[in-house]
């Protein structure tokens, strides 16, 4: 694959945080209250420590990307087939969470400011923002990502802090609410959300500086955690939690409650600049993820032709289920309750085999058998 | 023409008039020259012919009046026309034929002549002259001006011409400094003569401050048309040209789109080297270079490269002399033009690079850096790379003081914001998003609307079309009526509007204060930018709402992301972010900021040391001060462990200081 240019440090940060909170605006604090009821808050942090040791464990390989890319690593270790069959289910993964999340978040724009637009006329020019954004690459896509960020940010925390005057400290009540095993529980399930680890393993190459990649990986987990865990926090805050298991985007029910005063109310419309911009950066994330990988599997060396048939399959996976509820049922049922098997698990143990190759390998340096990197 | 035969012409079919139109089909290459001649022996053929064949028609004909016969169709003069035989045609063609391989080989030498022209000058007087003549197109050309005189030596008394350009020099310094001591002073005794004529005229007869030497006709022609005045004298194959520029041009005066409150009033001007030197007055350094080059190969313009050498990259520089250098084109006529030659791609509204007309703006960025491009005549000057963020400022924030210059500056980031996005917010909020009005506000235009009886969306494109058709006509018109098409524009139009219910008062609003926000940026092409993305976002919020404003934002940034100025990304220095002074969106104070631009790559990138204010008290508790104290600290630890190389470092560390 023909590398061009460098990613930044802060760009890429910016990228993956925003990649991986974007869900945060879909039904990700409804279904943490669904796990815990009122300590629902606390599963994001259980996650963060879980995923930051998986980190502890993934980072080392880091060290080793100064001459080769973490696919070249791969095909290093892990022989053809073997990080070919890795690659596919990595893509297939990324592009079926990339096609329900167009789904959701067409259907959520639809829901708060197009309410009789049909849905084609509000997914089409999103999905060609979405292959504008993958084909323009990751060096574009991360300045875009951080030259947002602050605004973004701002946005989300203005959006929770105007809802202060709904807050109440009891709906905290009872603090573990369903119990220590269900944080536990819903903390193993929930790691599913911090796609910035294996987005940040097929960017890391792309660094000046690889092993960057590694404080890079440990303060977005956190950054994301905190996120997940304070937006949880103020829902529960403001909805009690039978209210708050009822809401589907409750981001959206917080922006509906905003009154402050006559002139400061109903904001949601105004918050969709920043879900919709969100929306866009993490699917166009995925979407360039997924033709990367493919493009790495089949060795080709530019990943842009793969850009436009790949978003067509995401545009028409994102049809397949007749209604949104339908499309929640089968996000939560199966993306949101086994993607850590491929977010987390699948690195974690590619990444141990890889480790655990490469020490094995008697005073072999890894570099001086791998294929040049282009 | 009588009366009657110009009615007459009217009612009657003449095919002959066709031929008689103007048209430019017929002129080819080399064939444009001979075209009168061509024509004469035409005529002088077919009058022979007439000769020939109707003595009646000509005796007619020379009783007509010679207006009458231009008037008249030829075939009319001569209604029978004697059929050919075929010999007397084959000799007619063939007689054609030699005289067109004649034409042919005339013009063949001319092209070989035009293309090979003697290089260096002839010695014989005559000859140069002629061929002065042939270069300049004379006696056609009328600008070029050959003065035939005698150079009245001491000794013999000898010929010499002087060629200049009317309108180009100054007539006082050749008729003072060139003719007068050639023709006058000549005959006074001078010391003796040490070398040829063309040194004894160059070092004694000669007061001008520049005159040079020359012996190749390339150099000659290229002075002439800069305005001096080139001596050629008897015998030599060399000519002196004298410096005597002095075409007419405005002086220098106001700034006319970058006004200011505080600070410098004076513009660039019509004149390159007065424009440099008003860079160079303020940037007294001999570091300052500008390196000239010529663009354009039939009429070359001067184009001025101006940096600063120790701290303007080299290899910016380099690609900004490389893209002019390219630059192949018959004829370079402003920087606008320039601009377009050698901006970055990708197209986009967006301008790559800042043309301004203040040399005090000019002189502040070579000194952070940056390189300007001076062109010819033009009152504007590029400089570049340029970054979106620039292109807001203006001069005066940096003369105010930071928190006034500071607060001007989010004014204008505010501006660009509601230029480019309130007609489209407005319609994404009347007709998606009600809701976010307040009730008693969303009453209130609700019935202002109810009496229009167009959408939203075109009442917004109606305003700004006539928006913009004020601010056209307003540039274009007398400057005697201008204000006037304000008033009616303004105030008549807008008033008329809203009480025919064409528009809503509200509307009125939105768009005026839209106006002034455009009016606001201070660079004129991104204000055009601006103005015309703010239609694409109408149209994305009429389709979308709030979603399409947000997309078409995206792409918006997606894009900005993407463009370069010579190489440097237009965001910068926040994305890519690159560690920079406070002076982006906010105008810091003037004293912390310590660094140049980072994306530039300057080859030095402090532009002050870093503890500036050492007398204010503060500043002694500051990070600044800390970090200072620090490194004085950690040196004469330094020097306490090596007592040997205690002057020497003691020297180095002072140096340092004062280096930071």
């Amino acid at each position: 694959m023909i590398r061009t240019g460098h990613l930044g440090r802060i760009e890429l940060f910016s990228l993956l945080v925003i990649a991986s909170v974007a869900n945060v605006f879909l039904s990700y604090p409804q279904q943490l209250v669904l796990f815990s009821g009122p300590a629902g808050w606390m599963i994001p942090l259980v996650s963060c420590a879980a995923v930051l040791v998986v980190w502890w464990l993934i980072q080392p390989i880091f060290r080793r990307l100064d001459s080769m890319t973490s696919l070249q690593l791969m095909k290093m270790t892990m022989g053809t087939l073997g990080s070919a069959a890795v690659l596919l289910v990595t893509t297939i993964y990324l592009m079926l969470d990339g096609a329900s999340t167009m789904r959701m978040f067409t259907e959520t724009v639809i829901t708060t400011v197009l309410p009789r637009s049909p849905i084609s006329f509000v997914a089409v020019p999103f999905a060609i923002v979405t292959v504008y954004f993958a084909y323009m690459g990751p060096e574009a896509l991360s300045r875009v990502a951080w030259f947002l960020f602050p605004l973004l940010m701002g946005g989300l925390l203005l959006l929770l802090v105007l809802n202060g005057n709904w807050m109440n400290i009891d709906y905290l009540l009872p603090l573990l609410g369903k119990g220590p095993m269900a944080l536990v529980k819903g903390g193993g399930i929930v790691t599913g959300v911090f796609v910035n680890v294996p987005i940040l393993l097929a960017l890391a190459a792309h660094l000046r500086n690889a092993p960057d990649a590694s404080r890079i990986g440990f303060w977005s987990i956190l950054v994301v955690g905190l996120i997940y865990s304070i937006v949880t926090l103020c829902l529960v805050l403001v909805f009690p939690p039978e209210a708050a298991m009822r809401a589907p985007f409750p981001l959206y029910q917080l922006g509906r409650l905003i009154y402050v005063g006559r002139f400061v109310q109903r904001l949601e419309a105004a918050f969709v600049f920043i879900w919709v911009a969100m929306a866009v950066i993490k699917i166009s994330a995925h979407l360039w993820v997924s033709a990367y990988l493919l493009a790495e599997m089949c060795k080709m060396p530019v990943y842009r032709p793969l850009v436009f048939p790949l978003v067509m399959i995401i545009y028409s996976l994102s049809f397949l289920p007749r209604s949104f509820p339908q499309t929640l049922d089968l996000y939560n049922r199966y993306l949101m309750s086994w993607a850590w098997v491929l977010v987390i698990a699948l690195p974690l143990l590619g990444v141990l085999w890889m480790r655990w190759r490469l020490r094995k390998r008697k005073g072999g340096r890894p570099d001086e058998q791998a294929p040049k990197a282009s | 023409m009588s009366i009657w035969s110009r009615l007459g012409r009217l009612l009657q079919v003449d095919d002959s008039i066709l031929s008689e139109e103007f048209t430019l089909l017929a002129i080819r290459d080399g064939e444009q020259a001979d075209d009168s001649q061509d024509k004469e022996d035409k005529e002088g053929a077919e009058s022979e012919k007439r000769e020939e064949e109707s003595p009646q028609a000509e005796d007619a004909q020379e009783v007509q009046p010679e207006e009458a016969q231009a008037d008249k169709p030829k075939h009319k003069d001569s209604p029978y026309v004697k059929p050919k035989t075929l010999k007397e045609l084959r000799e007619e063609r063939a007689v054609a034929s030699e005289k067109k391989s004649e034409r042919a080989s005339e013009r063949a030498s001319e092209r070989a002549e035009a293309k090979h022209p003697p290089e260096k000058l002839f010695s014989d007087l005559d000859q140069n002259r002629k061929y002065v003549e042939t270069l300049f197109h004379l006696p056609v050309n009328a600008d070029v001006i050959i003065r035939d005189f005698t150079v009245a030596a001491a000794d013999v008394p000898y010929r010499a011409f002087a060629v200049f350009m009317e309108g180009l020099s100054d007539k006082t310094i050749i008729n003072m400094n060139v003719l007068e001591p050639l023709m006058m002073l000549g005959r006074v005794t001078h010391p003796p003569n040490v070398g040829d004529r063309i040194t004894t005229v160059k070092d004694q007869l000669l007061p001008g401050n520049q005159v040079m030497e020359y012996d190749k006709w390339k150099d000659v022609k290229n002075n002439i048309l800069a305005g001096s005045t080139v001596v050629f004298l008897e015998g030599m194959n060399q000519a002196l040209a004298v410096e005597t520029k002095g075409w007419e041009h405005r002086a220098v005066s106001d700034t006319k789109t970058e006004t200011v409150v505080r600070g410098p009033h004076d513009a660039f001007t019509e004149n390159l080297r007065s424009n440099t030197g008003l860079v160079r007055a303020r940037l007294r350094t001999e570091q300052l270079i500008t390196e000239m080059m010529p663009v354009g190969e039939m009429a070359p313009t001067d184009v001025a490269v101006m940096y600063i050498e120790g701290i303007t990259n080299p290899a910016l520089v380099q690609e900004v002399k490389r893209r002019i250098k390219d630059i192949k084109v018959d004829f370079m006529q402003d920087s606008g033009l320039l601009e377009q030659y050698i901006e970055d791609p990708p197209v986009g509204f967006i301008p790559r690079m800042m043309a301004t007309e203040r040399p005090d703006r000019v002189a502040a960025f070579l000194s952070e850096g940056f390189v300007a491009v001076f062109v010819g005549l033009s009152p504007y000057v590029l400089i570049l790379p340029t970054t979106i963020w620039s292109l807001v400022h203006t001069a005066e924030d940096a003369y105010l003081r930071y928190p006034f210059g500071s607060l001007i500056r989010m004014i204008r980031f505010l501006a660009l914001v509601v230029a480019l996005l309130m007609p489209a917010v407005y319609i994404a909020v009347t007709n998606y998003h009600p809701e976010m009005i307040p009730t008693d506000l969303m009453l209130t235009i609700a019935a202002a609307r109810e009496k229009v009886p167009f959408p939203a969306v075109l009442e917004v494109l109606l305003m700004e079309f006539s928006i913009e058709l004020i601010r056209e006509a307003g540039i274009r018109i007398p400057n005697v009526i201008g204000p006037t098409i304000g008033i009616v524009g303004a105030l008549i139009l807008g008033q008329a509007a809203v009480q025919a219910g064409v528009i809503s008062p509200l509307l009125v609003i939105i768009v005026a204060v839209t106006a002034l926000a455009s009016f606001t940026l201070p660079n004129y092409n991104l204000s055009f930018a601006i103005r015309t993305l703010r239609f694409l976002f109408i149209l994305t919020a009429a389709m979308w709402g709030f979603y399409g404003i947000t997309l078409g934002v995206l792409i918006l940034l997606m894009h900005w992301t993407n463009i370069k100025s010579v190489g440097v990304p237009m965001l910068a220095p926040f994305s890519p972010y690159s560690q920079a002074n406070s002076d982006i969106v906010l105008r810091g104070t003037v004293y912390r900021q310590e660094k140049r631009l980072g994306a530039l790559r300057p080859q030095n990138q402090q532009r002050q040391v870093p503890f500036v204010r050492k007398w204010d008290p503060r500043v002694h508790d500051s990070e600044e001060a800390r970090r200072a104290g620090k490194r004085k600290g950690n040196l004469s630890s330094l020097l306490k462990a090596k007592p040997g190389k205690k002057s020497k470092d003691r020297e180095d560390s002072e140096g340092g200081e004062h280096d930071d």
